[in-house]
């Protein structure tokens, strides 16, 4: 619909940006302060213990890739890395896809609207650890809302969805999956944002309500897509509390995720382990964040 | 058939409405009828209405913990380190969105990897830090920390808002004579209002939720947070469901309320401007 | 958008004044816990001490009130004033205070790999071998096992050793299962038949308590299980292809597929629990802290018909109770602590190890104190407590004591991997062999190096 300006490979800074330049400094300044107050040491640590045998208090002794090593002729590890793949795949297509959805419905206007993305947020407020609770009695066997519906239709019916495979993972991948409002919010922030004129104009041209969406305020809301993905990728690498309250990785390892490896290596005072699986955690996510800027071109302006 | 085509898009819009508010509202429900209920009404009819309504939980809650400074604190907490992190991100996310210079895309990639550290790998930096601040069993501690929590999230949204907003108005405002911060606080930040409402009440969520390093870094009942009084219900070989439920509506409704005010006020603010499209 | 800029500059301004006025505030007096004795005023030494058994949690009941009692026996000379961390977070201020050097003056717990590889060799803890010298009569109480297991090579004791043990078996609710027989007489397979289709409220998430309890008195009925179970207090268990394991997985998913109570599979000790106290199932395997749970003072929280006076206990079949007696104790004294300080702190051990408090405590919680001769009341104030009554009478010369599975096994895999891997166990997925094999595989890379 329209065109994008293609830059240099080399940006050259005009004299008037140059003179920006104790601005922009000046603008970053509270952000670095803050990420080397909090994140500077942390990232150095995991970095450099990763190559460790470490227990978290006494020395650590180098014990070069021998944590790695480990790592990837684990069972468990090899399984969270599987686990984290899908939920990379449904988060992409069907998280996302559906906090979209509640975007453009609500970008609309209908009935109800406010309502509904008032009520959206909720869940964001309620705890992890109640959250668990509650879904432990959703898919529960016996009493459970889920079960006593199928039972309607199907007195015999009777599966414990956390506890066998393959329901586990589908039960787990349920608790976040429809709870979209982070999607919603900042897509439906993008759509706000396009000009009036160029919807009226698109309209003029004859596109119909489909066309409109498919050709002009999808594409336009890309960037909006691509962080959402980032963002709701990332969650899934550091999905922790919603498997720890509820299969803590089980059955047999199906619904296992990285954090709750770490966290089982720091219980055993292994800190040099635990760390290399933070490592491999950034590097996944640095890799995600890559392509999705790559795919999204999120680093171009649309205005 | 466009009038059958647009009956058929209202109803899926309708439906997906529908959808949302049932999934959003049931759990919560869920929850505070549940305070209402006898711990064996929880476990055998979990879904059924309470039999009989009693308060006996929320009494002797609020006979045992003073909540009132627990909510206090965590609004302190979570209110402040919103405002002031907000106002820094917002500064970061804008440079990096709207300028070009040697180091934008190492610090963007720097701030985006932040929600990738454990906070297992934090907490004994951070311990340090604050215990050296001076700041240990302070709640003015964990609000420090709270600066830093949203970081990540934060840069990403600010920085798609602010690409969202045409560069067009910043050459005007140029031409017209304002400078860098003119340019910044009058323009840019109140285009950006739907971008640093999101943002802003995604971290004051977090903070408010936030349990574990308030609990490292506090021990005293004067500086406890709601989370950690919600802790105490979860402990070994505790099993009160009544009272655990009556704890989360007691943790649960003040962030609900105030999301709702807040979410009034930031439409509020949006309307008065009539900036969007 | 001008008053919006002011507040955000007024609230930056009034955070960063704020901090200003805590570093005051806490280079003064309130910076650490524990650390805020004060010889001043009318000479009495106060220390604070962060503790997990407050407010709601089980062990509260007992320990507030004690400490209440320690204050008013030492009126005028020292108080002590507790404060509550939740218990999940607290082993890990713990670690955070040893790391800054600001320990309070008495540290509550700790799990033994953090006690023996961190606290003693970096010389964190207060050696108490001097102070139990000069008083026989303390050392005497305290048992035997633990005393030896707190010793470490040079002689030195850092911690507090145990002068109770507390033997964990299992309750039953005799209004669902009316037996006149001597349980812990029976052998495991006599029991599983005289238990019939009695239902067992187990928990399989967490760590799987009480499944692990029954599991933990299978493995001790089976041939050589005993030995294989003290052996790992030693050596951690990293090989589970031993036969007594695999036999008793095998009795153990009996009592799964046969005797679970409804809910037991994914359920957490609190829905165990619930489930007795709701009379949907006959037997719960626990410690003898629970026997405050059957008081009548806890009425509330029973429903459908449960009464607390109908529960019985006993040891597990064999004769056989789970309990560790070489383990570290409760309590350790920082070393960084002043001499004043130290003088509380010892004051206080010798307050919660006095006979009187001793007495208390087995009363409170339930236990035995080989160490001690009982009060000529002690015996019949006892048996007023029908459960504790049960357990102490089962706990005779032939009893053998075995620590937890749990105990014996590598953190992470006590913690996750066992509760992990029991549904499938309970679904018959799983082989008692591929659940051994599970479980090896899990030890193994837990420590692999």
């Amino acid at each position: 619909m329209h065109a994008t300006e293609k830059r240099p490979a080399r940006y050259k800074p005009s004299r008037l940006q140059r003179a920006n330049y104790k601005w922009i400094y000046l603008f970053l300044l509270p952000t670095v302060v803050i990420f080397a107050m909090f994140y500077v040491v942390p990232i150095v640590e995991v970095f450099v213990t990763s190559f460790t045998k470490w227990d978290g208090f006494n020395a650590p002794s180098f014990n070069g890739v021998r944590n790695y090593i480990n790592l990837f002729t684990s069972h468990s590890f090899l399984t969270s890395l599987k686990n984290l793949f899908w939920w990379c795949v449904i988060a992409m297509t069907l998280h996302v896809g559906f906090g979209t959805l509640v975007a453009f419905v609500l970008f609309h206007r209908p009935h109800g609207w406010k309502l509904t993305r008032a009520v959206y947020m909720i869940p964001n407020v309620i705890s992890a650890a109640a959250w668990a609770m509650i879904y432990r009695f959703i898919f529960n066997d016996d009493i459970g809302i889920l079960n006593s519906l199928i039972r309607l239709l199907d007195p015999d019916f009777s599966v414990d969805w956390f506890y066998v495979s393959p329901w586990a993972f589908w039960s787990v991948t349920f608790t976040w999956l429809f709870y979209a409002v982070i999607v919603t919010l900042i897509v439906l922030g993008d759509l706000l944002n396009i000009p009036q004129e160029l919807t009226e104009a698109a309209r003029i041209d004859g596109a119909t309500g489909w066309q409109l969406i498919r050709y002009v305020q999808l594409p336009l809301c890309r960037a909006a897509i691509g962080t959402s993905i980032i963002c709701s990728l990332t969650s899934r690498i550091a999905m922790y509390e919603q498997i720890a309250l509820t299969t803590a990785g089980g059955p047999d390892y199906a619904t296992v995720s990285l954090p709750i490896l770490l966290v089982n290596a720091i219980t055993d005072y292994r800190y040099g382990y635990a760390n290399a699986v933070g490592v491999l955690m950034f590097l996944i996510g640095l890799v995600i964040l890559w392509v999705v800027n790559r795919l999204f071109r999120m680093d171009e302006t649309d205005y | 058939m466009k009038f059958v085509k647009k009956g058929a898009a209202q109803a899926l819009m309708y439906f997906v409405e529908l959808v949302v508010i049932l999934l959003s509202v049931f759990p919560i429900l869920w929850v505070v009828m549940s305070a209402f209920k006898s711990n064996g009404e929880i476990l055998t009819s979990p879904l059924a209405l309470p039999t009989s309504f009693s308060l006996d939980a929320f009494i002797h809650l609020f006979q045992t913990y003073s909540f009132p400074v627990y909510f206090l604190n965590s609004l302190l907490a979570a209110g402040v380190s919103t405002l002031v992190s907000l106002f820094f991100y917002a500064m970061g996310a804008y440079v990096i969105a709207k300028f070009e210079f040697p180091g934008r895309r190492l610090l963007f990639i720097l701030f985006t990897i932040t929600l990738l550290v454990p906070g297992h790998s934090k907490s004994q930096p951070i311990f340090s830090l604050i215990s050296d601040l001076g700041l240990f069993d302070s709640i003015w501690g964990v609000t420090l920390v709270y600066l830093s929590a949203g970081m990540a999230m934060s840069i990403f949204v600010l920085k798609a808002g602010f690409m969202a907003i045409p560069k067009s108005l910043d050459e005007a405002a140029t031409i017209d004579g304002a400078g860098f911060m003119r340019t910044f606080l009058l323009i840019n930040l109140p285009l950006a209002r739907s971008a640093l409402a999101t943002a802003g009440i995604l971290m004051f969520l977090g903070n408010w939720n936030e349990y574990y390093f308030a609990s490292l870094l506090t021990h005293s009942d004067s500086q406890r947070t709601l989370p950690i009084a919600l802790s105490f219900f979860t402990s070994e070989f505790s099993y009160n469901y009544t009272n655990l439920f009556a704890a989360l509506t007691i943790v649960i409704l003040p962030g609900i309320l105030l999301y709702v005010f807040a979410q009034e006020q930031v439409q509020a603010s949006v309307a008065a401007t009539g900036i969007k499209g | 958008m001008k008053k919006k800029r002011m507040f955000a500059g007024l609230l930056a301004g009034a955070l960063l004044a704020a901090s200003l006025a805590g570093c005051g505030a806490a280079s003064g007096s309130t910076a650490q816990p524990g650390s805020t004795a004060s010889s001043a005023g009318a000479g009495v030494v106060e220390v604070t001490i962060p503790s997990y058994k407050t407010g709601e949690n089980v062990g509260a009941v007992f320990f507030e009130p004690q400490v209440e009692r320690f204050n008013q026996a030492y009126e005028g000379q020292y108080h002590i004033t507790l404060e509550s961390v939740p218990q999940d977070t607290f082993l890990d201020q713990m670690k955070m205070l040893a790391q800054q050097g600001e320990l309070p003056v008495l540290v509550q717990s700790g799990d033994v790999d953090w006690l023996s590889n961190v606290v003693y060799p970096n010389g964190l803890a207060y050696d108490l071998s001097g102070w139990l010298e000069e008083n026989p009569e303390l050392k005497a109480r305290l048992m035997p096992d633990g005393l030896a297991f707190c010793t470490d090579e040079s002689g030195a004791i850092y911690s507090m050793p145990l002068a109770t043990v507390r033997p964990t078996g299992f309750f039953w609710n005799s209004a669902l299962w009316d037996t006149q027989e001597d349980l812990s007489a029976m052998t495991m397979e006599q029991f599983i038949t005289a238990m019939g289709d009695q239902k067992i409220a187990f928990s399989t998430a967490e760590n799987g308590w009480v499944a692990a309890l029954f599991l933990t008195a299978a493995i001790a009925g089976e041939e050589g299980g005993i030995e294989w179970l003290q052996a790992g207090v030693e050596n951690r268990i990293v090989d589970f292809s031993e036969p007594a394991f695999v036999n008793a997985i095998g009795t153990l998913q009996q009592m799964l597929q046969n005797n679970a109570a409804p809910n037991s599979i994914g359920a957490t000790y609190a829905d165990a629990a619930n489930s007795f106290m709701s009379n949907q199932a006959a037997l719960i395997a626990n410690g003898p802290w629970m026997s405050s749970d059957f008081a009548s003072t806890n009425s509330a929280n029973w429903s459908n018909g449960f009464d607390g006076a109908n529960v019985r206990a006993a040891l597990f079949p064999g004769q056989i109770g789970i309990a560790n007696t070489a383990t570290y104790g409760e309590w350790f004294i920082s070393a960084n602590a002043a001499p004043e300080e130290i003088e509380l702190a010892l004051a206080f051990l010798e307050f919660i190890n006095s006979p009187e408090e001793i007495e208390a405590y087995l009363l409170a919680e339930g236990g035995d104190a080989p160490g001690l001769t009982y009060s000529d009341g002690f015996k019949e104030e006892q048996g007023k407590t029908q459960v504790l009554a049960d357990l102490a009478a089962d706990t005779t010369a032939d009893t053998t004591f075995v620590p937890c599975i749990l105990d014996v096994i590598p953190s992470s895999v006590a913690n996750a991997d066992f509760g992990m891997l029991l549904p499938s166990l309970a679904d018959g997925t799983f082989t008692p062999e591929d659940f051994a094999q599970r479980m090896t595989q899990a030890a193994t890379e837990a420590t692999a190096e």
